[in-house]
């Protein structure tokens, strides 16, 4: 892999070029994605997983009741020889009499798309034996797709078998797309906030695509006046197919992370809408609530060294996050600087560089940048910069922990994160990180 | 020492005929013999255990999930001839290249492989649609290989591909290709082209069986030639081929040289414009 660190300075016209390929995308496992989105369902929704066990490893985390649930036809090496659509059909029998049990979504698996099990024909010969809505989607990890593909598979077949196209719209609501977070998680609270704070501007929302969905709100999709998308990767499918058959329009928004691009992602919405000026001075006030109460974060915050590794999207709103919280940023570190694949990844590759770009005028950001970076060298330049924080995904914790350096996950975190009361929960949680008594002693005695 | 023999060639063309009559030579010979059908057809033995039932490998491992004794999936047919069937799939379903990975891997385990035997035929469905059918002939299992071929161009065709594979395993002296059995369906000028194939691919025909209903009254009396008709001329066709296999030692490494297809339609061309020649003269 070609590692590459510069200064945010030294950009040059060929990058985008170079990292646009293929090669360049985010690839992982669609069944993942899939079931991402799925598992934050509501549980009147079964999640049946066709292929080994492994496939299955790191889903079988028993979340509470609101939850999707997940089943496996966990295939052994014999079904592989012989077929495994029996098991399959067996359990979708069982599942189908089951009372609490709306909607089945089977997701393929390298297993069984690699030996051509045939579940299309099954649920075709099963259509009449069985009471409950059941479909299949392709997303085994062979056929070259990227994880959101399957974020995007889920919420596409929903709304295109489940929507009904004649209902009437609902004035002033929204749909927010590409959200997938389980709801008893940070999402619950953030979904929580952005419901009160809508509510308050005089907007519906409609429904979160797909976090506590369940099967009867997706017939409800078309109730909405807007899409609001908040991750590209996961929505485009939708948003395109909503517009033609629902017509409805859609708005890309800034993730809400932040004072600047929450009042931003608010504002929109009010212009979009038309809903005047004295909705906007609602957000003028809580800008000044929280403004306030940063004082307190940032004498601790103000001036650590932070390193943002986090997926090329999100990289400049958290980014701008971190500025209003008075850190500097050192490091910028992207694993993959694409997430879909297809003619997007030009446009995707170019948007990277272009958001870097800006940061770096708008702010005047002086940082190193990291692309597809070894470890070696991400370690390095978190040293070399002296960086007292960095934003990851939790599975560097430890890693980052034992250097002596704090660490907060750049997406899964426990505390919410988004919006006005998200941002002060962010501010609290670093600050709590980097006064972490461990993280202070291992400075001093560094020092 | 064992010595490990697979037997390849496209569906229909002859194979577990081939296959059990030489076994059945072999043990006539008083030679220790077992023969593995690879086959989803389940029909590699059936000739030497006289139409007993014998359960395959894999329907088994379905049955019981796994084979804690051997003799469970092992039948003894004529002659002392151990009889193994690995099984597959209906058709369809499921992956037929992977039940061989499975078979061979658990006859291993149960340690089939160490028997006392001198011989092991490997009676393997021909057009190696995947990398399951290759393992027979991948390093530790059989080290010579016989193609059965007849002159039709779609046989021709199927040992031609065969001999891609084997190639690869041949150039590193793990294989040898010991050359093609004519099974004769009885086709104009069919010695000349499997002879002229044979030439070309770099290999020599070791067996050549005539076309004969002998061969279909002794399938439904569920025998092979050697138990029915002993002492006839069929019979002695393959006890001859038993004792040459014997003394293949001393052949060479032998490496295919497989055709294009061009070379494939070329071939046939070539043979019929001179044989369109003769009709003339
Ligand atoms: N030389 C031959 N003359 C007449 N019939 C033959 C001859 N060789 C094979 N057969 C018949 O052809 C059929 C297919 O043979 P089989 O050995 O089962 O093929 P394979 O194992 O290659 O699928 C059988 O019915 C067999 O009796
Ligand atoms: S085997 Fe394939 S489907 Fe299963 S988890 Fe891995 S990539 Fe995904
Ligand atoms: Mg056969």
């Amino acid at each position: 892999m070609r590692g590459l660190r510069f200064k945010i300075n030294e950009i040059q016209e060929d990058f985008v070029q170079n990292y646009s390929g293929k090669d360049n995308v985010n690839y992982g496992c669609s069944m993942r994605g899939a079931w991402r989105a799925l598992q934050c369902m509501k549980n009147d929704v079964a999640i049946v997983i066709h292929g080994p066990k492994g496939c299955n490893n790191e889903f079988k985390l028993d979340y509470e009741d609101t939850i999707a649930k997940t089943y496996c036809t966990e295939m052994t090496e014999n079904d592989v020889i012989t077929g495994g659509l029996g098991k399959l059909e067996k359990l979708i029998f069982d599942l189908d009499k089951r009372p609490d049990i709306s909607l089945i979504v089977i997701l393929t698996t390298c297993t069984s798309e690699l030996i051509g099990e045939d579940i299309d024909t099954l649920l075709q010969n099963l259509k009449n034996k069985t009471t409950k809505k059941c479909f299949v989607l392709h997303t085994s990890g062979i056929s070259g797709m990227v994880q959101s593909d399957g974020h995007n598979m889920v919420i596409s077949n929903l709304i295109k078998k489940y929507t009904s196209k004649n209902n009437e719209k609902i004035k002033n609501s929204i749909n927010y797309i590409g959200y997938s977070w389980p709801f008893d998680h940070r999402a619950g609270r953030d979904m929580h906030e952005l419901n009160r704070i809508l509510d308050e501007l005089g907007i519906k929302l409609n429904g979160v695509y797909t976090s506590n969905l369940g099967f009867s709100e997706i017939k409800e999709a078309s109730r909405a006046s807007l899409n609001v998308v908040r991750c590209p990767g996961s929505a485009y499918g939708t948003i395109n197919f909503m517009k033609e058959n629902f017509n409805i329009p859609y708005l890309k928004l800034p993730i809400p992370v932040g004072l600047k691009n929450t009042t931003d992602f608010f504002s929109k919405l009010i212009d979009y809408f038309g809903l005047g000026n004295e909705k906007k001075q609602i957000l003028r006030s809580y800008e000044e609530f929280v403004c306030q109460k940063l004082s307190l974060y940032k004498e601790i915050l103000k001036s650590k060294k932070a390193c943002v590794a986090v997926g090329a999207n999100r990289t400049l709103y958290l980014v701008e996050a971190l500025l209003e919280l008075e850190l500097e940023v050192k490091v910028i570190s992207f694993y993959r600087i694409h997430e879909t694949i297809g003619d997007s990844v030009v446009k995707i590759a170019g948007k990277t560089f272009e958001n870097l770009e800006r940061l770096r005028q708008r702010y005047n950001l002086d940082c190193e940048v990291l692309v597809y970076s070894d470890s070696k060298q991400f370690y390095d330049s978190i040293k070399k910069n002296a960086v007292d924080i960095v934003f990851d995904v939790h599975t560097n914790r430890k890693m980052i922990h034992n250097m002596g350096i704090a660490f907060s996950e750049s997406m899964d975190v426990e505390q919410p994160y988004h919006f006005y009361y998200g941002f002060l929960s962010l501010a609290e949680t670093l600050t709590k990180e980097l006064n972490q008594p461990f993280y202070k002693k291992y400075k001093e005695f560094c020092r | 020492m064992v010595k490990q023999i697979a037997i390849y060639g496209k569906g229909g063309i002859g194979k577990s005929t081939v296959s059990s009559n030489t076994s059945a030579a072999l043990g006539f010979l008083g030679k220790k013999v077992m023969q593995i059908g690879c086959d989803p057809k389940k029909d590699s033995v059936k000739l030497l255990l006289n139409g007993r039932k014998i359960i395959s490998i894999l329907e088994y491992l379905q049955e019981y999930g796994e084979i804690n004794d051997i003799e469970n999936v092992v039948k003894s047919g004529y002659k002392g001839v151990k009889c193994i069937e690995s099984g597959g799939p209906e058709p369809g379903v499921g992956c037929a290249g992977r039940g061989i990975i499975l078979s061979i891997e658990t006859l291993k385990k149960l340690g089939a492989f160490s028997w006392d035997n001198d011989y092991i035929i490997y009676d393997v469905l021909g057009d190696v649609v995947c990398g399951g059918f290759a393992v027979p002939i991948r390093e530790g299992y059989a080290e010579e290989i016989y193609l059965v071929v007849s002159g039709e161009f779609m046989s021709i065709f199927a040992v031609n591909n065969i001999c891609k594979c084997i190639k690869k395993y041949a150039m590193n002296g793990s294989v040898k290709l010991m050359g093609l059995i004519l099974n004769s369906r009885n086709i104009s000028n069919e010695e000349e082209i499997v002879n002229m194939f044979a030439q070309k691919i770099n290999t020599k025909v070791a067996l050549k069986i005539p076309r004969d209903n002998r061969f279909c009254k002794a399938e439904i009396a569920k025998k092979t030639i050697i138990e029915m008709y002993e002492n006839s001329d069929l019979a002695k066709l393959f006890i001859n081929f038993a004792k040459a296999i014997g003394n293949s030692e001393n052949s060479q490494n032998l490496i295919p040289n497989p055709l294009n297809d061009d070379e494939i339609y070329d071939l046939y061309k070539s043979i019929l414009e001179e044989s369109n020649e003769r009709i003339k003269i």
